[in-house]
């Protein structure tokens, strides 16, 4: 303990000292940052300015240059031409990953670049050092030092236990103490609450606070516009590689924000109501499976019906049955009227079920394929993309309909951002539309832009006839597109919800509470 | 520590044990001091050749070319001085040096060409194969002839054990040192659990599978020269038989002692283990072939049992809001 706050005190005069030497208060500078990969233009001259014990969100849709200014900081890329300040040291070629380390700059990125398999010591080590005794490493002392670090930041694990052993939040919160063992006066937060359940997001928060009390500066990546309001000073937006503005967060408003981002205003979406009670489409009666109980559920034509959840509440097994992933035990399933037992994903898919996964890279797409042949591969009704040349132009449609940048089908998959890849996924299975699309997290990790894209198609195809079923954890989404939720809990589903009581207090407390 | 936690570290050492008594038990010959000289005497190499297949699955590379280069070790270690006149002190240095040189290949291959390893390692074996066919060629493929100090270099008992034994010993102590306590160890482990987030974490994962692949090609080639050294003789045909087995006790080795994870005094266990197994049931009148059988049968079986460890150990409570484990990625 005493070894770990004497390092911080160091680290904090030294803050210190480098701040008198710049002529303001900023730990961060960039000026003029440009980047070029071949023809494309990643960033035109960003400047931006992080001071001490400030936290500046820095957002833009996927696409808009925030990875490639992380990239740079991070000595993965280099700019193409523009100056980093870092304290009183200045950068003008840009930095290796050894100069941002050694100049305070710590990274927590998107999945927070922990190994699973190790554990947290070993992890803290990775990036801090080991200790060591006689040449070789003191697992005792390594193991004092984590204790002591995960203590001051009051992080309830055990230094031994795997990294893969802990709840996603403290896992968060481990890669943020690691991060601050290198005496960090800068951290880089990349999207650290993507892969976090809601109620774990506050514990971050609190850290992110108390970095900014103990002067740390900090630039946060995010997607979620509630983070920014609840955690920074200011926010600056990129737009196509543009630093289109930088501005107090206290005084803008989301939409405001959302303004910036996407550079035009988001309309809101009305929900269109849903078909009469009569025309059920997909009826469960007293469905039971690996996990859930007794589910009886009706959806009708022309419907949005969110599940919602906590983990292992049982709802995304409902629909894991419905997608003909997993069978059912019990109960019976009638689509249309007549009984319905999928015995495979493409038996589901010949009945007009079709479901698209929630994690876009690993169940939902051939990353290493070009975006026609992710488009053609699927078990589709005969008479379309039958050769090549067909495929093609079936991709081009699929582009242009969901106005995917770049709209050339021969791109490889993985080139494309998450949002354009989301795009390319989502219409590849909505056209034309089945009969019920099933969607699993349709929005995780993507931009407001494509989020509003993506909800404009839900609704617009619902609004033709198709139903929805929506596995979804962020409640904002569910109570935006969303006819009906119903929650569920334990393997049983535990109330429904609709009209005004669908709102996103009502959603959470359902799922968190008792 | 739990039963089923302490079950899983020991359990490869419990079936040793069995497997040990049972044989003892059921064949007379089985317990003799005779025998039990017998099987240490003919492990070293394989243990050799063992930790060569540990260390690269370490760094989560695969490097099938250390049965060629311990072929290619054992042969030329001996033609360097039957047929070229070296002292057999400076052929065994001049074949390390060869071993260190194919490990370097290996690395050049994949680390430097990008070459995924079990293809590239495949090639490197091949080329060996080629070149080992080359050297013997109009020579008899099995020839004698050691010097009197190769030999007593692994002839030599001390407290009733050949020298190699203790040699083994040696370099499972060095080799858990050095993966269990030195920086270069764990960051050799950090890149095997997971490159990418390794590199991140700015680790330098190329020069830690470097380092993998020439310590493989180094252990590798001192297997050969031990081989030699035993026999007296080489025999050009002898190294791809090495291959599998050493897999198989990497692979078994990652069951045990520290379960999910390739680890020396795990291998080290699968090899008697093994060993035992087969040694008792050729004294039972087992043929030939069965020795083959009973090797690929550990190989699968081994894989198997390290699969469910890993899983279980990872999937245990890894999960997000959108399920299962998801795969570290850095999304542009």
């Amino acid at each position: 303990m005493v070894e770990a706050l004497g390092r911080q005190e160091v680290a904090a005069a030294a803050a210190d000292r480098s701040t008198t030497r710049t002529s303001e208060q900023d730990v961060l500078v960039v000026e003029g940052l440009e980047c070029r990969f071949g023809a494309t233009h990643a960033l035109r001259g960003v400047d931006l300015r992080v001071g001490r014990g400030e936290v500046v969100a820095l957002l833009g849709e996927n696409g808009a240059g925030k990875s490639t200014l992380i990239k740079i900081l991070a000595g993965v890329h280099q700019p193409t031409a523009g100056t980093i300040r870092l304290g009183g040291d200045v950068f003008p070629n840009g930095l290796t990953a050894a100069d941002a380390r050694a100049h305070g700059l710590a990274f927590v990125h998107q999945e927070l670049g922990l190994l699973q398999p190790l554990s947290v010591a070993e992890n803290i080590a990775l990036v801090a050092g080991f200790r060591r005794a006689h040449g070789l490493i003191s697992w005792r002392r390594q193991r004092a030092f984590a204790r002591d670090l995960l203590r001051e930041w009051e992080i309830d694990v055990d230094p031994a236990a795997p990294v893969a052993q802990l709840e996603p939040a403290q896992r968060s919160l481990v890669a943020v103490a690691r991060a601050l063992a290198t005496d960090a006066r800068v951290i880089v937060f990349d999207e650290p609450t993507a892969a976090l359940p809601r109620h774990d997001v506050e514990l971050l928060y609190a850290a992110v606070d108390r970095l900014r009390a103990r002067g740390v500066a900090v630039l946060y990546v995010t997607h979620r516009l509630p983070e920014v309001k609840r955690l920074a000073e200011r926010a600056a937006v990129l737009r196509d590689g543009n630093l289109v503005g930088t501005v107090d967060v206290g005084r803008t408003t989301e939409a405001e924000l959302v303004e910036l981002i996407v550079g035009a205003t988001l309309q809101s979406h009305a929900r269109a109501p849903a078909a009469g009670l009569d025309d059920a489409v997909l009826v469960l009666r007293d469905v039971t499976g690996r996990g859930v109980e007794d589910v009886t559920l009706t959806l009708r034509r022309g419907e949005i019906l969110a599940l919602v959840g906590l983990l292992g509440a049982g709802h995304r097994i409902v629909g894991r049955i419905v997608a003909g992933v997993e069978r059912r035990r019990g109960g019976e399933i009638r689509l249309e009227g007549e009984p319905y037992e999928p015995r495979s994903p493409r038996d589901a898919q010949r009945r007009g079920v079709v479901h698209v996964p929630a994690n876009r890279l690993t169940e939902a797409s051939f990353p290493s394929l070009d975006v026609a042949t992710n488009v053609a591969l699927r078990d589709r009704p005969r008479g379309i993309a039958a050769s090549a040349r067909r495929e093609r132009m079936f991709a081009a449609r699929v582009l242009a309909g969901w106005r995917v940048v770049p709209a050339a089908p021969d791109v490889t998959f993985a080139r494309l951002s998450g949002g354009n890849q989301q795009k390319v996924v989502l219409g590849k299975w909505l056209t034309p539309s089945p009969r019920v699309l099933l969607a699993e997290e349709p929005t995780a990790g993507i931009d407001v832009g494509t989020k509003s894209v993506v909800y404009d198609r839900l609704a617009a195809a619902a609004a033709q006839g198709m139903s929805v079923l929506l596995l979804s954890s962020d409640t904002d989404e569910v109570v935006a597109v969303a006819h009906r939720a119903v929650v569920f809990a334990d393997g049983r589903q535990k109330v429904e919800l609709s009209g005004a009581e669908l709102t996103p207090v009502r959603l959470a407390r359902e799922c968190y509470g008792g | 520590m739990s039963a089923a936690r302490l079950a899983s570290r020991w359990g490869l050492l419990f079936a040793f044990l069995a497997v040990f008594g049972v044989f003892s038990a059921w064949v007379p010959r089985f317990s003799t001091t005779g025998n039990l000289q017998d099987i240490l005497t003919s492990q070293p190499p394989g243990i050799f050749l063992a930790y060569a297949a540990m260390l690269v699955l370490v760094v989560g590379e695969f490097d099938l070319s250390i049965g060629a280069n311990l072929g290619i070790s054992q042969y030329v270690v001996l033609k360097l001085v039957t047929h070229y006149g070296l002292s057999w002190e400076a052929a065994i240095v001049l074949t390390l040096a060869i071993g260190v040189a194919i490990g370097l290949a290996n690395a050049v291959a994949v680390v430097g060409l990008g070459i995924n390893s079990f293809i590239a390692t495949i090639g490197i074996a091949t080329i060996l194969d080629g070149l080992l066919q080359w050297i013997s060629n109009g020579s008899s493929p099995i020839f004698g002839g050691a010097p009197h100090g190769f030999t007593t270099l692994a002839q030599t008992k001390t407290g009733g054990i050949v020298l190699p034994v203790y040699y083994a010993l040696v370099a499972s102590v060095l080799l858990w040192a050095l993966l269990e306590y030195t920086v270069a160890g764990r960051q050799m482990r950090a890149t095997g659990a997971n490159r990418l987030a390794a590199a991140l974490s700015g680790i330098p994962t190329g020069r830690a599978r470097i380092t993998a692949f020439v310590l493989a090609g180094l252990l590798s080639s001192i297997a050969g020269i031990l081989v030699t050294a035993r026999i007296g003789a080489a025999d050009a045909t002898s190294g791809p038989g090495f291959l599998l087995p050493a897999y198989a006790a990497a692979f078994l080795g990652a069951t045990a002692i520290r379960p999910g994870f390739f680890n020396v005094w795990g291998t080290l266990i699968a090899i008697f283990l093994v060993a035992v197994g087969i040694t008792g049931l050729q004294l039972k009148g087992a043929e030939a072939w069965v020795t083959p059988v009973f090797n690929g049968s550990v190989l699968l079986a081994a894989v198997a049992l390290f699969n469910v460890e890993r899983t279980q150990r990872l999937l245990a409570r890894v999960r997000t809001p959108f399920g299962r484990v998801r795969r570290l990625g850095y999304r542009g």
